[in-house]
C-alpha cells in the first residue's frame, strides 16, 4: 500500500530554512534532485528522515513521501533551483542523488548508492550493493563501501579506500588511486594520470589497470599467485622484488608468473612506468585537484 | 513533475530491482501512460542492440602480418568468448541518444562496442589477450570505417547541443576530448611504427572507445530539468 504525503516549501523570505522531520520505513530509498549547491546525507539508527535545507525565495524544496520511497526536488520559479541540503536517513537506505553544480557528500548510508553531478566532487563512505558514482569535472572519493562499484571523474580523480566488491573505476585526466582493496574484479582506466593499487590478489581475480599517460604502481603481496602481463611503448617495467621477467616478440610486453600463477594481471601504460612494489612499499596518497598524476 | 520511476525502467528491464521497489514499479506502470510508453521504448532499444550482430573488422589482417613477421598464423588463438555478454543499460535520458549511437554503429562499430575496447562499465573484466604476446587473430576495430564515422555523428551532435550546456561543462568536456585525441594520435603515430604490435592495437581500440563514451556522455549530460 503506497500513501503519499507531500510537503512543499515556497518561501517569500531572502533566504530561507527548511527543517522537517517526518516518519519513514527502516528500509527505503530517498532520491535528491539538486541543481546546484550541495547535498550532504547523514545516516542514523531511526525509522525517520530529517531534511534540512537552506535557499533562496526564489527556490521551492519540494519532499514526496510514498512508503519507503522519499523524493526531494530542488525547482526555482525562473529557472533551475539550489539549495544547501542535509538529509540524514535510517542507514539501511538507498540514496540517489542528481546535480549540475552540486557537491555529494554521504556519509554512513548503508543501501545502494547512485550519485551524479556535473561540477562537483563527490565524497562517499559507505554504501551496499550497487555503488555508482560519477562526476564530470569533480574527483571522486569512496570509502568503506562494499559492493559492485563504478565510479568515473572525467576531468579528475578517482580514490577509493578500503573497499570490497567489483570495481569498474574511469577516468579521462585523472589519477585512480585505489588503496585496501578486496576485489576479485577492477577495471581501472584512465588516459591521462597515474593508476595505483594496493589490495588483496585473489588466485581467481582479474585485476586490469590501464593509462596512456601516467605511472602504474601495482602492489602486490608476497604470497601472491598471479600470471601478470605488463604492456608499454614508451614507459619501462621495475619490479621491487625478483621476477623472471619473459620478453615478447612484441616490444614493451612482458610476462612473469608470481608463485604458482591464478589472478590474471594487466598492466598497461602506453607511456608511463610500471612498478611493482610491495604493499609496505606504497604510500597512500590522496587526490591533487591540480594535478592529474 | 519530474517521474523518479522513469528512471528505473531500465533496472527493471535489466531485472535487477529489488523485489519491494520491482512491486511498487509494477504497481506504479499500470497507471502510468507515460512510464509504460518509455518501458516500450527501452525495449525497442535493447532488442535492437541485442539483434545487433557482432560483425568483426572488415578483414581478417593476422594472416599478412604473420607471413610479414614469420610467424605461423594457424598458431594464433582466438580471442572469441574472453569476454561477457554485453549488457544494454540507459537512463531515460540517455535513451534517444542510445538510440541514435545503436543505430550509428555498424560493423566494427557495433562489434567494438558490444565487446569492449577496454574495461566495460559495471563489468570489471580482464582485457583479451592470446598466448604469448601473440597478435589478436582480428584486429583493431578502429579500422572500421562505421567507428570513425559513430565518431563523428556524435561530434556533430555535441556541436548542435552546445549552446545548451554552459561553458565550464564545454571547456572540461573540450579538455578531455583533446587529451584523448592526443592518445589516439599518438597511438596511431605507434601503430605506423609498429603495425604487429597487438597491444598498440588494443591500445588504440581502447583510446578510440574512450572517445565514444565521452562524446555520448557529453551528449548526455544533463541540465537541470532535462
Amino acid at each position: 500500500m503506497i500513501s503519499a504525503l507531500a510537503v512543499a516549501a515556497l518561501s517569500l523570505g531572502l533566504a530561507q530554512q527548511t527543517d522537517t522531520t517526518f516518519n519513514v520505513p527502516a528500509s527505503g530509498s530517498v532520491a535528491i534532485e539538486n541543481f546546484g549547491g550541495s547535498v550532504n546525507v547523514r545516516a542514523w539508527d531511526r525509522a525517520q528522515m530529517r531534511v534540512r535545507a537552506r535557499h533562496s525565495s526564489r527556490t521551492a524544496l519540494e519532499i514526496d513521501v510514498r512508503g519507503a520511497r522519499v523524493d526531494i526536488d530542488v525547482s526555482g520559479r525562473m529557472g533551475p533551483g539550489q539549495a544547501e541540503i542535509e538529509v540524514t536517513v535510517p542507514r539501511a537506505y538507498g540514496v540517489r542523488i542528481e546535480g549540475v553544480n552540486t557537491e555529494i557528500n554521504v556519509d554512513g548510508a548503508n543501501g545502494e548508492l547512485n550519485l551524479e553531478t556535473v561540477n562537483g566532487n563527490i565524497t562517499v563512505r559507505g554504501g551496499r550493493g550497487r555503488i555508482q558514482a560519477e562526476s564530470i569535472q569533480g574527483a571522486v572519493r569512496l570509502e568503506d563501501a562494499n559492493g559492485r562499484i563504478q565510479v568515473s571523474s572525467t576531468n579528475q580523480g578517482i580514490r577509493l579506500r578500503n573497499v570490497v566488491g567489483d570495481i569498474s573505476a574511469e577516468s579521462v585526466n585523472g589519477a585512480i588511486l585505489m588503496y585496501g582493496v578486496d576485489s576479485r574484479a577492477v577495471a581501472a582506466e584512465t588516459v591521462n594520470g597515474a593508476i595505483e593499487f594496493e589490495g588483496r590478489i585473489y588466485d581467481n581475480g582479474h585485476y586490469g589497470l590501464a593509462t596512456h599517460n601516467g605511472r602504474i604502481v601495482m602492489a602486490m603481496p608476497a604470497n601472491a599467485n598471479a600470471n601478470v602481463s605488463v604492456y608499454t611503448f614508451n614507459g619501462k617495467l621495475s619490479t621491487g622484488f625478483d621476477v623472471d621477467v619473459r620478453q615478447s616478440r612484441s616490444r614493451g610486453q612482458f610476462g612473469f608468473t608470481l608463485g604458482r600463477g591464478g589472478a590474471d594481471v594487466e598492466l598497461e601504460s602506453f607511456g608511463g612506468s610500471i612498478q611493482l612494489v610491495r604493499p609496505s612499499e606504497i604510500q597512500q596518497r590522496d587526490l591533487n585537484p591540480r594535478r592529474s598524476n | 513533475m519530474h517521474d523518479p520511476w522513469t528512471e528505473r525502467l531500465s533496472e527493471y528491464l535489466d531485472e535487477e530491482l529489488p523485489a519491494a521497489e520491482l512491486v511498487a514499479l509494477e504497481q506504479h506502470l499500470a497507471g502510468c501512460d507515460a512510464c509504460r510508453a518509455v518501458l516500450e521504448e527501452l525495449r525497442a532499444v535493447a532488442a535492437i542492440a541485442a539483434g545487433s550482430t557482432a560483425s568483426p573488422p572488415t578483414r581478417d589482417l593476422w594472416p599478412d602480418i604473420a607471413r610479414r613477421i614469420g610467424v605461423d598464423s594457424a598458431a594464433v588463438v582466438p580471442i572469441a568468448g574472453r569476454r561477457p555478454p554485453p549488457r544494454f543499460s540507459f537512463t531515460v535520458p540517455q535513451l534517444a541518444a542510445a538510440a541514435v549511437v545503436l543505430m550509428m554503429l555498424s560493423g566494427g562499430g557495433v562489434w567494438l562496442a558490444t565487446t569492449g575496447g577496454g574495461p566495460g562499465r559495471g563489468v570489471a573484466t580482464a582485457p583479451a589477450r592470446t598466448e604469448a604476446g601473440n597478435p589478436p587473430a582480428q584486429l583493431a576495430a578502429s579500422e572500421s570505417p562505421g567507428y570513425e564515422s559513430a565518431i563523428a555523428d556524435l561530434e556533430l551532435a555535441l556541436a548542435d547541443r552546445r549552446d545548451r550546456l554552459d561553458t565550464a561543462t564545454v571547456r572540461v568536456l573540450e579538455r578531455s576530448l583533446a587529451t584523448i585525441d592526443g592518445a589516439i594520435a599518438e597511438a596511431r603515430a605507434a601503430v605506423e611504427r609498429d603495425p604487429a604490435n597487438p597491444y598498440l592495437h588494443r591500445h588504440l581500440d581502447g583510446a578510440m572507445k574512450k572517445k565514444m563514451d565521452i562524446l555520448r556522455r557529453a551528449v548526455t549530460v544533463r541540465r537541470a530539468g532535462t
